[in-house]
């Protein structure tokens, strides 16, 4: 393991941390545009859509009703 | 209609859902190596659109078998797809991303194919992967060779068999077995 990737299941955070490569399959779902993963503040931003799209648990929640809207 | 992709390419869901993905990674070769008794239980970890899943359910209408992915649209197409195959023995679940909710020790065979690769850090996932499985049970791990085949992703994407190996020890499976099935796949078990 490199020192890069501090995540080795021991701290706690490991089931909360997801793979960036994983999301490579999503788009936004209003504009189908591109996401950008922000690690640390876990979510997908469709910078298009002006939308953030949370990632609780590790898991993407990709629905509109639940993200964040940028401009607020 | 189609379950609500929720977010994923339709594009690459097409391709993942390919038959000619056939010609070159047919999923009934791994059950042809591994034997699964017909009353197994078996998870397969990234489920994704259910290329594994799904087969394996339809050959073994005796096995419990649990299709597993940290996207909800998967999880939601492979439940629209296992009840239109009236595959009442697959369940779909939701899992995060090392963490299945389901009991030590359940399974006989846990499958992870296609997503070594996409690991930054396998090896809490291979933990999970050794506590589901009952004692003597088997993880079954495919993923694309490390080489240029025209087919593996480029190298730095690909995950060389040694590593995985090195993993899946340190996971704690012992009598690692390499299987030569496939042209462009590694396929690696060990047991629990």
């Amino acid at each position: 393991m490199s020192d890069e990737s501090p995540n080795d299941g021991r701290d706690g955070t490991a089931a909360d941390s997801i793979d960036p490569k994983l999301l490579e399959i999503l788009v936004c779902p209003l504009t189908k545009g591109p996401l950008r993963y922000d690690r640390e503040a876990q979510e997908l931003v469709s910078e298009q859509a002006r939308l953030a799209y949370p990632i609780r648990e590790g898991i993407p929640i990709m629905l509109v009703d639940e993200a964040r809207s940028l401009d607020d | 209609m189609m379950a609500d992709l929720l977010g994923m390419d339709p594009d690459r869901i097409g391709r993942l859902r390919s038959p000619e993905r056939l010609a070159y990674f047919d999923p009934a070769r791994i059950w042809e190596v591994l034997r699964p008794a017909p009353d197994c239980t078996l998870i397969d970890i990234g489920a994704g659109v259910g290329f594994i899943t799904l087969p394996f359910a339809k050959a073994y209408p005796g096995a419990k078998v649990y299709g597993c992915d940290i996207l909800e649209g998967m999880v939601g197409l492979l439940a629209e797809d296992a009840a239109a195959q009236g595959l009442d023995n697959l369940a779909a679940s939701l899992m995060r991303p090392n963490a299945i909710d389901l009991p030590d020790g359940c399974a006989d065979i846990v499958i992870m194919a296609q997503v070594h690769h996409e690991l930054d850090a396998p090896e809490p996932l291979m933990a999970e992967c050794h506590r589901l499985l009952a004692p003597g049970g088997t993880v079954a791990i495919v993923d694309w060779k490390d080489e240029e085949n025209g087919k593996s992703p480029a190298k730095g994407r690909r995950v060389p068999e040694a590593t995985i190996r090195a993993h899946l020890t340190g996971a704690g499976f012992r009598d690692l077995d390499s299987h030569e099935i496939y042209e462009f796949h590694a396929f690696i078990t060990g047991q629990a």
